[in-house]
């Protein structure tokens, strides 16, 4: 069997192994994101701003994979016809998250640190985001698809309304972290 | 040379049936018309994964371990086969 | 045409970056301490006096378009929204200072601010003119790109 490391490695890892992997790549994500100050707010919604503990940092992160693992999860219980394993959506919705290090990683060269709006540095920024967005997307539609089981317009439609969703819920649950109860 | 047994008619793609049966040792012959058993139908791929996953007991986290797959493809791989017997019954009924 | 397209690509980023390029991030060698310290204090007394009920009098120290903006009403209108969101403002501390302008007269002192119920920080910032008149005055969410 022909694996893509790429853009598919869930042929071959899922499951615990991947839920390990990708915890350890969140938390180095998450620290590289805190010495950055890059805002991690969702997959669609980066800011730029060292105003926060680590833990807030982290918090993001964890927010967004919890989120985005729960509807798939809850899709795939409502549509898919195999016995889906919760360890499996969660672990490689985590993994899928990897190449979110790309815009914390890129913003550690010195000259990215601060720069003014509509700037080229600005610009470079989102643009090696958007790479490590897709990226992501890829990966967590092919895990998605793996883990479930499910094909055609009920594995994308599925796909599309639970990463809707799990963005509400990440930036939602984000804004009453910011505010102390 | 491994022979594979033909399942599909190459002409019209219909499932083949077993015509004519030979014992090895006294050569008596037995002719009809008889169905291949639904495992025979199914692919030699799928024959095998039947196999490999009698021979590890029903378990899919071993059978997983031992095709160096993850646990959801190899169960992925099974619900297909499932799926490919259950047409092959409707058919046969 | 992938020439075009670079060339493009090219002018493009440049164009972008003419934008930004009437400002400048300061080192910390060539920072003058005295207008910092000027920006600093106005910014921790104006936010201690409306912290503690009362309101910033200005004296010479800004420019006359800030002090008619800024009155006592509008101070504590102003105050009084921003701790409904935030709670009170805690502390500040300094964070960077860009320079503004062809001869580069402007300067903009960012710090960031702890407030009561935010866990995140926020931004005081103060600009001085070229004559060290306090000549602005904003507090916001803490970006690390200048807006």
């Amino acid at each position: 069997m022909k694996i893509n490391y790429l853009y598919a490695p869930f042929t071959r890892i899922a499951g615990l192994k991947s839920l390990l992997i990708g915890l350890i790549g969140l938390f180095i994500t998450a620290y590289l994101a805190f010495l950055t100050g890059t805002h991690l707010n969702g997959l669609l919604n980066l800011d730029f701003a060292k105003d926060a503990d680590f833990v807030f940092y982290l918090l993001e992160n964890l927010i967004n994979w919890v989120s985005i693992s729960v509807f798939l999860f809850l899709s795939g219980l409502l549509l898919s016809k195999s016995r889906i394993r919760i360890i499996d959506i969660f672990g490689t919705s985590v993994l899928s998250r990897l190449p979110l290090i790309i815009a914390p990683l890129i913003r550690s060269f010195p000259f990215l640190q601060s720069f003014v709006f509509q700037s080229w540095k600005m610009y470079l920024i989102i643009v090696f985001y958007l790479v490590s967005v897709i990226w992501t997307i890829i990966l967590l539609f092919n895990g998605f698809r793996i883990s479930c089981n499910l094909k055609n317009e009920r594995l994308i439609i599925s796909f599309i309304i639970s990463i809707l969703f799990s963005e509400i819920v990440t930036r939602m649950v984000i804004y009453l972290l910011i505010f102390k109860t | 040379m491994n022979k594979k047994l033909p399942i599909r008619c190459p002409s019209c793609e219909s499932f083949l049936k077993v015509k004519q049966l030979q014992c090895d040792k006294c050569e008596t012959e037995v002719s009809g018309l008889y169905s291949l058993p639904i495992i025979s139908q199914l692919s030699i791929d799928d024959q095998k994964f039947i196999l490999d996953f009698a021979k590890a007991s029903g378990s899919l986290k071993i059978m997983a371990q031992n095709m160096n797959l993850s646990y959801p493809t190899v169960r992925n791989k099974l619900d297909e086969i499932i799926n490919s017997i259950n047409t092959l019954e409707t058919n046969e009924d | 045409m992938k020439s075009l397209v670079f060339i493009l690509g090219v002018y493009f980023i440049f164009s972008l970056n003419s934008c930004s390029q009437d400002f400048k991030k300061l080192d910390n060698t060539e920072l003058d301490k005295i207008k910092l310290q000027i920006a600093q204090n106005f910014a921790v007394n104006y936010l201690t006096k409306l912290r503690e009920g009362s309101f910033y009098e200005f004296h010479d120290e800004a420019i006359d378009a800030l002090k008619s903006q800024l009155t006592e009403q509008n101070q504590k209108l102003i105050y009084h929204q921003l701790s409904d969101k935030f709670g009170d403002f805690k502390s500040l501390e300094y964070a960077e200072t860009w320079i503004q302008g062809n001869n580069n007269s402007i300067l903009i002192f960012r710090f960031k601010s702890n407030f009561e119920k935010s866990k995140k920080k926020l931004e005081v910032r103060v600009v001085l003119n070229e004559s060290g008149k306090i000549a602005g005055f904003w507090i916001k969410p803490w970006s690390d790109m200048l807006k």
